[in-house]
């Protein structure tokens, strides 16, 4: 993995890039999307291991932080959600010019799959698959209303995952994930991953291996 | 905002024996080579290196903005940090890779004197380490593991009695007075106190602990302990004095109450003011180093 700054316009932002495993035929890319706020922190890892593992599938992979939290720049209270399409539409062109592919499949956990359903609305020829990784569905939120996205997904015919977990990892309450029986045409999974969340083989700690594997499995 | 002019520019660097540590090393201002003081911040439990609240991303830019360099990194197994394959337990890892850290520093930027900074298990590991190597010279101890003393447990059974889901707690066995208790009983008897076998939750570690403080005092390290109001392992401000009445601290101590803060200092408010004394506390990296070369 290989930590650095990308970005300009006044929004550095911090990246780790996992470079796809060495002998990979596939040339593919992809951005997670992170959560936010303590979210965000609890989530970490599960993101780590999620890139990790994409990489060893042959995916180019690009981990980043908003403007404004994490490790990039700015102070938390400059660093607003509607900034955040922006930010991953920064981080597609990053990963695209590293591995020179011109699609990137997105995948986003929480408040980062709202602004990832946000850009796939803007930028569908620039997206080969999403996955959404328990939204948030609160109106307004990242721009995206929560009625409005079933039609937006309608856009990814068979290249859409929504995926629902009993606990995630950044240990919210389901109640208020989208409700995906609303969402017709769209890849859906609900993985009952309450334990173990370990995987000893990657020294990995606690992680929710059965929805990683599922996000695998699906983009495999 | 980084990345402004006149604002800190920030490097993410891989270091270690194996470049197996992740650090983001944030650029004194000004940048002009005459920086050789470092802050080094450590890692909260199994928090990666931006802290709680982003805490540690804060207080790095305040402090480069003081002309210090500022390194958040994560411990080996942490965040972005690979695990080490040598086999060392918990404790001492984390300390070894202090020890690569600071020898890092030296190396690629010529540091000679080093602030460790740490909350809660990270200030554990900043007493641990520091009092043993001369480059470090000064320590910031947020909510540090301070042994309990008999005004303590008053105060504690004193706030338990209050609530009914304590009392369910001593009734379900739960309660952490009684398993602090327990805890005491089972390491009693045990004879090994070295670094492989010693957790920071066990009794074990307080004459570690207390050996750590009395080099630190010898060896002249000043020493900023801040406690918040909300910790389950000190109750009041002096605490740290009266579990370890052996030792003088004299004026290399400073004691810090945070009343009102939680241990993470959620308040933004809250983590400002921290910023604020570690600031005061440190002083401009220029002046500190005049100070150094008056004496």
């Amino acid at each position: 993995m290989t930590p650095f700054y990308f970005g300009g316009g006044g929004r550095r932002l911090f990246g780790a890039y996992h470079p796809a495993a060495f002998g990979s035929e596939a040339t593919r890319a992809a951005v997670l999307c992170h959560p936010s706020g303590g979210e965000y922190l609890n989530a970490h890892r599960t993101m780590l291991q999620l890139a990790a593992k994409l990489a060893a599938q042959g995916f180019h992979t690009l981990r980043f932080d908003y403007f404004g939290t994490g490790d990039s720049a700015g102070d938390a209270i400059e660093g607003d959600i509607a900034g955040w399409p922006a930010d991953i539409e920064a981080a597609m062109d990053e990963i695209r010019d590293i591995a020179a592919t011109t699609t990137v499949t997105l995948i986003g956990l929480r408040l980062g799959a709202l602004a990832a359903a946000r850009v796939a609305v803007q930028d569908p020829g620039k997206i080969d698959a999403l996955v959404l990784w328990d939204p948030i569905a609160r109106d307004g939120v990242a721009g995206v209303p929560a009625a409005e996205l079933d039609a937006l997904l309608a856009r990814y015919p068979g290249r859409a995952l929504m995926l629902s977990t009993a606990q995630g990892p950044a240990r919210t309450q389901r109640s208020s994930s989208l409700d995906g029986q609303a969402l017709a045409g769209l890849s859906w999974a609900i993985v009952e991953d309450v334990e173990p969340w370990t995987d000893r083989s990657a020294n990995a700690g606690l992680v929710p291996v059965k929805a990683i594997q599922q996000i695998l499995t699906w983009l495999a | 905002m980084a990345g402004v002019i006149g604002e800190p520019r920030e490097q993410a660097v891989r270091l270690g024996t194996q470049q197996a540590l992740v650090g983001i090393l944030t650029l004194p201002v000004p940048s002009d080579g005459s920086a050789d003081r470092a802050v080094v911040f450590l890692n909260t439990g199994v928090m990666h290196r931006v802290g709680h609240h982003r805490m540690f991303v804060m207080m790095a830019r305040a402090v480069a903005r003081s002309g210090y360099f500022a390194l958040r990194f994560d411990f080996s197994g942490i965040g972005d940090s690979e695990p080490r394959t040598d086999g060392l337990s918990p404790v001492a890892s984390c300390l070894a890779d202090i020890g690569d850290v600071l020898d890092w520093l030296q190396q690629e930027r010529g540091i000679r004197q080093v602030t460790l900074v740490g909350l809660c298990s990270g200030a554990d590991h900043a007493i641990l380490y520091g009092h043993g190597d001369p480059r470090v010279t000064a320590l910031v101890l947020i909510d540090p593991t301070v042994p309990a003393t008999p005004r303590y447990y008053g105060h504690y059974i004193r706030q338990r009695l209050i609530g009914p889901s304590n009392w369910f707690s001593v009734l379900t066995g739960r309660s952490f007075i009684l398993r602090s208790l327990a805890e005491q009983l089972r390491h009693m008897l045990g004879p090994a106190r070295d670094m492989h076998r010693v957790t920071l939750q066990n009794l074990r570690f307080h004459p570690i602990l207390e050996q750590s403080y009395r080099n630190s005092v010898a060896r002249g390290i000043r020493l900023l302990a801040a406690f918040s109001q909300d910790s389950t392992r000190q109750t009041y401000r002096e605490q740290i004095l009266d579990a370890f009445p052996n030792l003088t601290f004299g004026d290399r101590l400073q004691l810090e109450f945070f009343r009102d803060s939680d241990h993470t200092f959620s308040a933004r408010e809250d983590r400002a003011r921290l910023v604020e004394l570690v600031l005061a506390w440190l002083g401009p990296a220029r002046m500190a180093a005049a100070a150094d070369r008056e004496t």
